[in-house]
């Protein structure tokens, strides 16, 4: 009878520690941060060097569309973040669009890239357009 | 869906998958799913009769699921394939584009 008595504080106890342990495990700002990060190296994976350099020093990189040959700069986002350029550079209107469901902005600005790169009339076809300013 | 852990991508662990390739034991590829978490990556041995016809079968699950594949050709350089490559080294499927 005195081993019951002694065994149910301490499992008390035991239960405790272990409901602390895991919930400091999970942290949802962390997890949040690795997948930002997951993506950020998945797109530098597949960005050409110039794109790797100018979304380093200017957390932007230009594409040229594969069917009008316009040049797009993807800025670091996940809406509203793609911008069309005329010939001297300067920003025309915003297009919008994305991949379906909640991605990290790594792999959002990654499929706007291979969306302009491979089948430009396909992304705008889809996106919303708006003034640049 | 998620990573199998084959004894093959086990030893991906300190290797990058060009170094496991140029060892010539194994010829590794790789599908890159996009995802909440980043991504989720699916690596196969390519001389793996049934690895390759797992990949080729995600393949197939994931573009009826509307996810486009797209295989990297070069440096910043990649296409649009739609059907399974099991020739391609890396394979990345993002899900379908929707206006923002």
């Amino acid at each position: 009878m005195m081993e019951v008595d002694l065994q149910i504080p301490l499992l008390i106890a035991l239960a405790f520690i272990v409901f602390a342990l895991l919930r400091l495990s999970y942290t949802p700002g962390l997890e949040t941060s690795r997948s930002d990060t997951r993506g950020l190296e998945l797109l530098k994976d597949w960005l050409s060097p110039e794109q790797s350099i100018s979304y380093e020093q200017c957390r932007h990189f230009d594409v040229i569309g594969s069917d009008s040959g316009t040049v797009f700069r993807i800025h670091h986002g996940t809406q509203m973040n793609v911008m069309e350029l005329d010939n001297i550079g300067q920003p025309v209107c915003r297009w919008c669009f994305v991949p379906d469901g909640s991605l990290v902005a790594g792999d959002v600005m990654l499929t706007q890239k291979i969306a302009l790169e491979t089948n430009e009339r396909g992304a705008l076809a889809v996106a919303n357009r708006s003034l640049a300013h | 869906m998620s990573g199998s852990n084959a004894p093959a991508e086990r030893s991906l662990l300190f290797c990058s998958l060009a170094q496991v390739n140029q060892l010539g034991v194994l010829r590794m590829a790789v599908q890159i799913v996009m995802d909440r978490t980043g991504d989720t990556r699916h690596t196969f041995d390519t001389r793996d009769r049934a690895a390759v016809e797992e990949a080729e079968k995600r393949f197939t699950e994931l573009t009826g699921m509307g996810f486009t594949a797209a295989v990297r050709t070069g440096p910043g350089h990649q296409r649009v394939v739609r059907s399974f490559d099991p020739a391609a080294e890396e394979t990345l499927f993002f899900p379908r584009l929707v206006g923002g």
